[in-house]
């Protein structure tokens, strides 16, 4: 970036399984806590995004951009949301881009989400009409979440060489880093790996403890100019680097499985930096569903093809160990955040305020989120005006 | 690529408790590849590169779906 970016603050709202609060709400309480950590106010924000927004999305699209601006009381000149396009980190993507491009100074972005029924949505994506790319695999029951994405970890279990029995440490390692956070709806709740095989599979390879529960929940971060770090509470993290590349087929459904966004944007992050893997000390991948993060974790180059698994069951990814990953818990630990909280918490381990999941002397972080070929990646520094 | 849901989140097209989605390539055009269920055989009998050939089943009275089932060796795909 030509010129500077941070990420000033982050705000998280309560989390549960029935929290009682609208996804309208969640956001507000989040953003309120983002422009508290991040020592602003609300005539500070001049920019504001989301991923994705009700408007024109479905019942998982979280608040319009306009309820959370009315509700703040924002003046805003800079405004977008999407649910297409480069997935959970795009609002964060579009808000840096703005400020580089001079669009906005001080840009709110925000998720939400809350729980669903399962049953509810699972029978409103089989029974309804199916469309867009969905009509294809939808009469043959990889519709819903768990059917469809199972497919695609089948796929890379396979290409990689790597033992299914291996995503069960992805889960140990996710639960274990929850139990460093009193968020995490899975706090208090560790698990074994006896305990893994014992959960139920819901679509083979994937147990139920594979996918992330879903909760109420929403995170806003808050970027800015990095000339206004002085006006900051505390010091911010820089984005050196970023890339949300899709790979040459962006069709969703019958994507080239081994080959994710994953894929090409490590193939693009590094050309963007003359940071390289090995200067990282902490990954916040996504991990909607196990395989997920060791796609990532591969793919942007910390270790081999295949190796991840292995890597995680070894207990290198732990806080403490190499390379931690997931190190709030990752949302197999704490729940489905969605992906925007992948960036909070890889700022906060930058500038030191990842609480008891903090990794010590960390000044390098990757938060990367997305599956398909709709994904993204920045990389995090430590900053010094 | 295949994978198979244990427990029912919609009607499936086979209509079973159990059944194996897949997305298979056609050997006619490489790179071309369609979303289908593997049916006629246990989800064990299923794995990545199973030569396997297409049967058409009547879902109800407006909709037939492709599926695919194993395929004897010698047998056209």
């Amino acid at each position: 970036l030509t010129r500077k970016v941070v990420i000033a603050g982050v705000g998280y709202s309560d989390l549960g399984r029935d929290t009682g609060l609208s996804e309208g709400a969640l956001a507000v309480h989040a953003a309120r806590a983002a422009l508290d950590d991040a020592g602003l106010d609300p005539s500070d924000i001049d920019g504001l995004t989301a991923f994705p927004d009700r408007q024109g999305g479905d019942e998982f699209s979280g608040p319009t951009l306009n309820f959370v601006q009315r509700s703040l009381g924002l003046d805003v000149r800079f405004w977008m949301a999407s649910g297409n396009g480069p997935a959970q980190l795009s609002c964060a993507i579009s808000a840096a881009a703005a400020i580089e491009s001079g669009l906005a100074d001080v840009v709110m972005c925000f998720r939400s989400v809350v729980a669903q029924p399962r049953t509810k949505v699972a029978s409103k994506r089989t029974s309804s009409v199916a469309w867009n790319e969905a009509s294809f695999s939808a009469p043959y029951g990889a519709a819903g979440s768990a059917p469809k994405w199972a497919l695609v970890a089948r796929r890379y279990l396979y290409e990689s060489g790597t033992d299914p029995s291996l995503l069960g440490s992805v889960v140990v390692n996710c639960r274990e880093h929850a139990q460093l956070n009193p968020r995490a709806i899975w706090y208090g709740q560790p698990i074994t790996l006896d305990d893994y095989f014992d959960a139920p599979l819901v679509a083979e390879p994937l147990r139920r403890v594979d996918c992330d529960m879903p909760v109420d929940a929403a995170v806003a971060v808050v970027l800015a100019r990095a000339d206004r770090a002085a006006d900051l509470r505390h010091a911010p993290a820089l984005i050196q680097a970023m890339s949300c590349a899709p790979g040459p087929a962006i069709e969703h459904d019958l994507m080239d499985f081994g080959r994710q966004s994953s894929y090409y944007i490590g193939q693009e992050l590094w050309t963007k930096t003359d940071l390289r893997p090995a200067d990282v000390d902490v990954v916040e991948p996504y991990d909607g569903f196990s395989f997920q993060p060791l796609h990532w974790l591969e793919d942007l180059g910390f270790c081999g093809r295949g190796e991840a698994g292995e890597m995680i069951a070894e207990g290198r990814c732990r806080v403490g160990a190499e390379l931690p990953i997931c190190t709030d818990g990752g949302q197999l630990g704490v729940g489905r955040y969605h992906g925007l909280e992948k960036l909070a918490q890889a700022a906060r381990q930058v500038w030191g305020g990842a609480e008891q999941a903090q990794v010590q002397g960390a000044e390098v972080s990757v938060a990367c989120a997305g599956g398909g070929p709709r994904g993204a990646a920045m990389l995090l520094t430590t900053f010094s005006p | 690529m295949y994978e198979t849901p244990r427990t029912s989140t919609g009607r499936s097209a086979a209509r079973s408790p159990s059944w194996a989605a897949a997305v298979v390539e056609l050997v006619e055009q490489a790179g071309l590849r369609v979303a289908t269920n593997i049916v006629n055989c246990t989800p064990e009998a299923i794995s990545i590169g199973l030569p396997v050939r297409v049967v058409y089943v009547d879902y109800d009275t407006k909709l037939t779906l492709a599926y695919f089932e194993p395929a004897p060796e010698e047998s056209p795909r």
